[in-house]
């Protein structure tokens, strides 16, 4: 479903220029749910805007479905691919009601039966017909992002990009937005490309994930191998290891072996 | 039994909106001792409103009440704005979530934390004594970081500052609120690997805000849920995941977990008798 190769994102000119992603090459199979792990500034974001094609400065090679695509995307490309973001207060417009969002993608792509296609996708995401005509201040976050999933999924594309879809939620609504996704990824075989910085959400979700740091993908792992421990990478350990919660003795020798890297 | 630092006995923080008045925390006791407290809640739950309750900075709108409030040898609940000014940093410390916007940003992080010493200090002494705290918060090079300005600091090395300019009065007790929560994983346990060495060697009580059960279930001592208002449950921090509250159990239910593969997440069902 998604080949990357070498694919390479520099922002800035000349000496201030930095590469944010760093020559990545990776493959996501149809129907298969795909993790990119990394802290803040490791370049996960900026690869799914460049599939998404929100980002149109980068090199490399990006086949999505078997079609090579260049930086600007035709209209028929975001009925293959849409994308969820990760803070819901920001990604919906105020003043549309839920169903102006929804219509949108439908009136753009000059789409039949809006009504159906509206109720259809909200009963999908587990709101009522009841909540069409509702503004997103009327909305809890778990259903603004209800909402955001909706209006991706209005286009029935076979491949849905999830930036960080839950970090800005309560853990007990996180867990129903995740089971949310599971369920439409069970009864439509849609494909996931989850980013991340929550190993234990990643884990959660995804078969395969990639660990990125400095723009790069330090190592590619599937989930089983990551919860036997199976990884190759110091990083990813530092990663595992942080995210089963506070020890004393590891952290005390993880300052003392960052320190004299000079971190 | 050791007196406790902090005794809060009866806490009610309301506040006046156009519409209605919100019971934002809802008669709540607890002690705080030389110890590292968790106050865990989801948003809205009420952690931050009691947090910023003890140190008077409820804004306007808000109505404190308590039956007690005493720290060390005094009243909190009835300590006038002038008591507070001589409280607030100097022997109750607060560290916020996010370093970005606790720092001033026009000013050099180092000049910053000298504004906490004692006054008649000259310069020299005063950076010197400001090295010395940044060193103990394990910044390796603080020649160069007293010179930065807060946008030149990573998000641990900002946080790392608030800490030590914290700590520069050398309070007595620490209210950390979502200290970490803006940091990165690995980054996060440096920070906390920091409070948690300063609580054992200095003797501090230590605060700390969260929302973060597993975290809390493996940093603090003494674990207080908090659920609309009130404290539902209180245990030790290793015996969190024995919790016998339906909230508390729903809560860590619903935390994916690394290794553990299940289908579903299990959701909460809120009881309106929680509340009540």
């Amino acid at each position: 479903m998604i080949e990357v190769e070498n694919l390479v994102v520099r922002f800035g000119k000349g000496k201030a220029a930095i590469t944010a992603v760093d020559s990545v090459s990776f493959q996501v199979k149809g129907g298969e749910a795909f993790g990119l792990v990394g802290e803040s500034g490791c370049g996960k974001t900026t690869i799914l805007r460049c599939l998404a094609g929100l980002n149109q400065e980068w090199e490399g090679v990006i086949r999505i479905d078997g079609k090579q695509l260049s930086p600007k995307r035709e209209r028929a490309f975001y009925k293959l691919a849409q994308i969820v973001f990760q803070d819901p207060y920001g990604s919906l417009h105020p003043r549309f009601t839920v169903n102006g969002t929804l219509m949108e993608p439908i009136k753009i792509h000059g789409l039949d039966r809006a009504d159906e296609r509206i109720d259809r996708v909200l009963k999908q995401v587990g709101l009522g017909p009841a909540f069409r005509f509702r503004y997103p201040h009327q909305l809890s976050g778990g259903q603004r992002q209800r909402v955001a999933i909706a209006r991706a999924l209005i286009l029935e594309p076979k491949l849905l990009l999830l930036d960080e879809p839950t970090s800005a939620l309560d853990v007990s609504v996180q867990a129903e937005i995740l089971n949310l996704l599971t369920d439409i990824r069970d009864s439509t075989g849609l494909t996931f490309l989850l980013v991340s910085h929550d190993l234990s959400v990643v884990s959660h979700m995804c078969d395969r994930l990639a660990v990125m740091n400095h723009g790069q993908i330090y190592e590619e792992l599937t989930v089983d191998d990551l919860v036997a421990r199976r990884y190759r990478e110091a990083y990813t350990r530092q990663l595992f290891e942080a995210s089963l919660g506070y020890d004393k003795r590891l952290t005390t020798a993880q300052v003392k072996a960052l320190d004299e890297a000079g971190a | 039994m050791i007196k406790p630092l902090l005794e809060v006995e009866d806490l009610s923080v309301t506040f006046r909106t156009p519409h209605r008045m919100v019971r934002a925390v809802r008669e709540i006791s607890f002690t705080v001792g030389k110890e590292k407290v968790g106050i865990v809640g989801e948003s809205g739950s009420g952690k931050s409103a009691t947090g910023r309750a003890i140190l008077k900075l409820t804004p306007g709108n808000g109505i404190v009440t308590a039956k007690r409030m005493q720290f060390e040898e005094l009243d909190l609940a009835n300590a006038t704005e002038q008591d507070m000014l001589k409280v607030r940093g100097s022997r109750i410390g607060m560290i916020l979530q996010d370093p970005k916007f606790s720092l001033d940003p026009v000013m050099r992080v180092g000049d910053q934390i000298a504004e906490a010493l004692p006054p008649g200090l000259d310069r020299k002494e005063a950076r010197e004594r400001v090295l010395e705290v940044l060193e103990a918060v394990q910044i390796r090079n603080p020649q160069r970081v007293y010179d930065l300005y807060p946008h030149e600091c990573s998000g641990g090395m900002g946080q790392r500052v608030m800490i030590a300019m914290m700590l520069v009065p050398e309070p007595k007790l620490l209210i950390a609120d979502e200290p970490t929560s803006a940091l990165d994983v690995t980054v996060r346990m440096q920070v906390l690997a920091i409070l948690d060495d300063l609580v054992s060697r200095r003797g501090l009580g230590l605060m700390f805000i969260s929302h973060d059960l597993n975290l809390v279930a493996t940093f603090c001592d003494r674990v207080l849920i908090m659920y609309a208002g009130r404290i539902v449950e209180e245990c030790k921090a290793t015996e969190l995941r024995n919790a016998t509250h339906p909230y508390t159990q729903g809560l860590l239910a619903s935390l994916p977990r690394i290794g553990e593969r299940r289908k579903k997440l299990a959701t909460l069902v809120r009881d309106p008798a929680w509340a009540m």
